[in-house]
């Protein structure tokens, strides 16, 4: 079966949108210039259906893509890929969680239609919509599986400072956990170290962003510390508890040296630059890593990484056209080309 | 006399009475000078203020919003809408009276605002951490624009009424005085003349 989910991937990878379109889009000079372009592509079905072209519209239907390709995939595999994919794809199922923690956290509601639902993904929102505040919502969350396993230390610092911040690293602290336990139960045999690494890279980035707030944003370092999240690839917790706690910028360049470029960029509250540093790092390494072409289950996440990117890069140009952002800069911030 | 308002009776007690207002008038003045050029240089120095402030904030809003379009169409939407109303009514604050020579201005006292600590997430604790400091240079410039007006309004009026003082006022009233003493030396002398004339007559009289 592994075979035939490669295979599919593989076609359905065919139909990605090229570095030079995203280019091309990139210097687009209106939405309906996006349009006509992304009507050569996957796009023009579901662009096809809007009634009124807006930034929003056309983001709403980028986004019903990239769910409606996850979704044939989580379809397409079985057994241990499945398991995976759906553990994989619990990333959107932690922004939908953190949008309505966010809305219980100041009082409001939210509809469950504007929650991003990927098919196949098991968490009913239904009892954590009902909520009546935080609290209430934090106990919900903390009885359903898997995310019961969260940290009582976690849920007091939620609750105590009304912030979404410690309960969306603990929410990707237990993706992660459950990514590796599943990595480690099934032999995914030549890929298992290539997906390890790839991990590890995504939590290094996410540990480094939240230690740096300690010295450029003046967090608390308890409360920074309670969100590392293990099993990174090349810092361990020990070093970045000693980012966390310095003060030094150069010592703190020392300890981060493997990431230097996205450590500076932070330094200097160039985070959205930094955010697309690590990304392309990510990808770099992603591509680096990569055997052959589609003969392992490591493509498939590749697949998925690059749908993810082709989504992020489009809804950056569909904003940027709209607020009227330099290209240069758009491209600057690209992702998914090289 | 152009001194309206003012009943002259031009006696020796009228003139004492005339000449203590006219030293009243002229401390008035020198202290309505130094009001004048206090509220100047305080005028002065917060122009330079809201110079300064006002150039590097036009320059601040353009990054700040710049920065703000591209987080917002790197996040997407639904990610930034679930951030910001993290924040929706926390800003609070209190304008209290300062009093500068006399003049009440306004002091605003940010009482609660968007906390960045331990609140948010990558990009967006960049966003809230810049709007907030652009809405509390955008507070500084109203505030400033606000004493400015006041000042200015104020230093307008203290500037008429100095030079009423100094040009029109005192003038006149040292005229006045002035008039007052020649018409008393005149009335003295008329006097004088009088007694001198009356004595020599009662001399002669009594010679006869």
């Amino acid at each position: 079966m592994e075979t035939y989910l490669i295979m599919r991937t593989h076609a359905m990878a065919t139909r990605l949108i090229p570095p030079q379109t995203i280019i091309q889009l990139a210097f687009a000079k209106s939405l309906k210039d996006v349009v006509s372009l992304l009507a050569l592509t996957e796009y023009r079905e579901y662009i096809d259906k809007i009634e009124e072209l807006s930034a929003r519209s056309l983001y709403k239907a980028i986004k019903k893509v990239m769910i409606n390709r996850f979704g044939k995939l989580i379809d397409i595999a079985t057994g241990k890929f499945k398991e995976f994919l759906i553990e994989y794809f619990r990333i959107f199922e932690i922004e939908n969680i953190l949008m309505v923690l966010g809305k219980k956290a100041v009082g409001e509601t939210i509809s469950e239609e504007e929650l991003t639902h990927i098919p196949s993904l098991p968490f009913d929102y239904q009892r954590l919509l009902k909520a009546k505040d935080l609290e209430q919502a934090m106990k919900v969350l903390k009885e359903t599986p898997p995310y019961n396993t969260i940290r009582e230390e976690i849920v007091k610092t939620v609750l105590k400072l009304k912030t979404i911040l410690p309960i969306e690293y603990e929410l990707h602290r237990i993706r992660y956990e459950r990514l590796f336990k599943l990595l480690r139960r099934y032999e995914f045999i030549t890929v298992k170290e290539s997906i390890s690494r790839i991990l590890g890279l995504e939590i290094d980035i996410l540990n480094i962003f939240n230690v740096l707030a300690t010295v450029i944003y003046n967090f608390t370092p308890e409360i920074v510390l309670q969100m590392i999240i293990p099993n990174g690839l090349l810092l361990d917790p020990k070093k970045l508890e000693k980012v966390a706690l310095s003060k030094r910028k150069t010592e703190i360049i020392r300890l981060l040296k493997d990431y230097r470029d996205i450590v500076e960029q932070i330094m200097n509250r160039k985070e959205v630059e930094a955010y697309t540093l690590a990304q392309k790092e990510i990808r770099r390494r992603f591509i680096k890593d990569r055997i052959t072409n589609f003969t392992t289950f490591y493509d498939v996440l590749l697949y998925i990484k690059m749908c993810e990117y082709e989504f992020r890069d489009l809804s950056l140009i569909i904003h940027a056209i709209e607020y009227n952002i330099p290209r240069e800069r758009v491209q600057a911030e690209l992702i998914n080309v090289p | 006399m152009a001194v309206t308002g003012l009943r002259v009776v031009p006696t020796k007690g009228y003139l004492l009475e005339l000449k203590r207002r006219i030293e009243i008038i002229k401390e008035g003045y020198r202290l309505l000078s130094m009001k004048r050029d206090e509220l100047t240089a305080k005028l002065t120095n917060f122009l330079e203020q809201l110079k300064a402030v006002r150039r590097g904030v036009l320059e601040r809003v353009e990054q700040v919003l710049i920065r703000f379009r591209e987080a917002y169409a790197l996040l997407g939407p639904d990610v930034i809408k679930a951030h910001a109303s993290l924040n929706r009514g926390v800003f609070e604050v209190d304008i209290l009276p300062l009093s500068i020579m006399g003049i009440l201005v306004p002091r605003v006292k940010v009482l609660r605002e968007a906390e960045v600590e331990d609140k948010y997430g990558y990009i967006i604790r960049e966003q809230i951490y810049e709007l907030r400091e652009l809405l509390r240079d955008l507070i500084k410039i109203a505030e400033l624009e606000m004493k400015i007006e006041i000042i200015s309004s104020d230093l307008e009026r203290t500037n008429r009424i100095v030079n009423a003082l100094e040009k029109i006022i005192i003038p006149e009233m040292e005229q006045l005085a002035r008039y007052i003493a020649e018409l008393i030396e005149e009335e003295s002398l008329e006097e004088f003349t009088r007694i001198k004339l009356i004595r020599d007559l009662i001399v002669t009289r009594r010679g006869e």
